[in-house]
């Protein structure tokens, strides 16, 4: 692969291989095994959470982090920030995290059509005029920073969005601005 | 608490981005653990080559109060430009990594633990620089 988006995207379930050696699970320090629980269900079995344990604090925090601004209640709702997620790791051409969080959305009622054309077309693709004023700003702001305007801001305001579902929308971004580069640049998806 | 995205930003007690912000507090408490676990715990990667490497991503994110937090503790190593390349494909070009780039650092000398740290690292800044730019958008409220 010369770029990782030439994997192409999907929304089937990918599973994820690290480049580098992974921790032996037996061989986990109490402290490791306890970041493991705190990060995901299945992160004893992943390859991507058994190459980041090697640090363990930083992803414990991470994780914490991830898991707040992803899942906490009330602001945002939760698939605006799947939105936000999706769109962004289809601009940055992370395949497996496009395939984790383009389900979720869905899931979370999402509009089925318009993920499946974001999955395939990618962000430009045909949506409402809602879910466009946050995918734009999303690619924006995940692009280059600066190139996200008040002009968006104003936009996302005028769909009724709250000063604080604007935010859940930035910190979405910039979760993913962090999760794209590690799942893109530590390993590479494969089809189980 | 406030957090190293208040101090940069100079977010005062009872200010609009303030309130919102205290709406999340866990936001607060693992951005400033993160800042703590990638800059100050022990590493295979010095703590100078750690701040040059944050220096330079937030100044690829034109980011430049975040590049000068980092400034007065960034220095110099013999690896530190193969540190640095890295850094800027994982900035700017994340999708052109391939098992080679990977290869590159562990022939630098560095662990598998120091490139987890120094990937991390990279990605957190880059977490940083959209958090600082979407505050700021926010700043002034309706």
């Amino acid at each position: 692969m010369s770029n990782t988006a030439d994997f192409g995207f999907t929304a089937d379930t990918l599973e994820w291989k690290s480049w580098l050696p992974v921790l032996d699970v037996a061989q986990a320090t109490p402290d490791q095994a306890k970041v493991l629980e705190e990060s995901h269900p299945k992160a004893k079995t992943s390859d991507y959470y058994l190459l980041l344990v090697q640090e363990a604090e930083v992803l414990r925090q991470r994780s914490k982090l991830f898991n707040t601004i992803m899942y906490g209640p009330r602001g945002a709702s939760r698939q605006d920030r799947e939105l936000a997620a999706s769109a962004e790791s289809r601009m940055n051409g992370c395949p497996y995290c496009l395939s984790v969080h383009a389900q979720r959305y869905v899931q979370l009622k999402g509009d089925p059509a318009l993920m499946d054309r974001l999955v395939k077309e990618g962000t430009g693709a045909e949506m409402d005029a809602r879910s466009r004023a946050i995918v734009d700003f999303s690619v924006r702001l995940s692009e280059t920073p600066a190139a996200a305007t008040a002009e968006d801001i104003a936009t996302l305001r005028g769909f009724g969005m709250k000063d604080e579902e604007i935010l859940d929308v930035i910190s979405s971004v910039a979760m993913f601005a962090w999760a794209n580069r590690l799942m893109q640049t530590l390993g590479e998806p494969y089809r189980a | 608490m406030p957090d190293v995205l208040d101090e940069l930003l100079g977010i005062a007690p009872g200010s609009h981005l303030d309130a919102l912000r205290s709406l999340r507090p866990d936001v607060r408490n693992a951005t400033q653990g993160s800042e703590d676990a990638i800059f100050n715990a022990p590493s295979g990667l010095t703590p100078a080559e750690r701040h040059a490497v944050a220096r330079q991503v937030a100044l690829w994110n034109d980011s430049a109060a975040l590049a000068a937090h980092h400034a007065p503790k960034a220095g110099d190593s013999p690896r530190l430009p193969v540190l640095l390349a890295h850094a800027e494909m994982l900035t700017l070009r994340p999708h052109e990594a391939t098992p080679a780039a990977v290869a590159a650092l562990t022939a630098a000398g560095l662990s598998p633990a120091d490139v987890v740290m120094l990937s991390q690292l990279i990605a957190y800044v880059n977490y940083q620089t959209r958090m600082l730019h979407g505050l700021k958008l926010l700043e002034g409220g309706v």
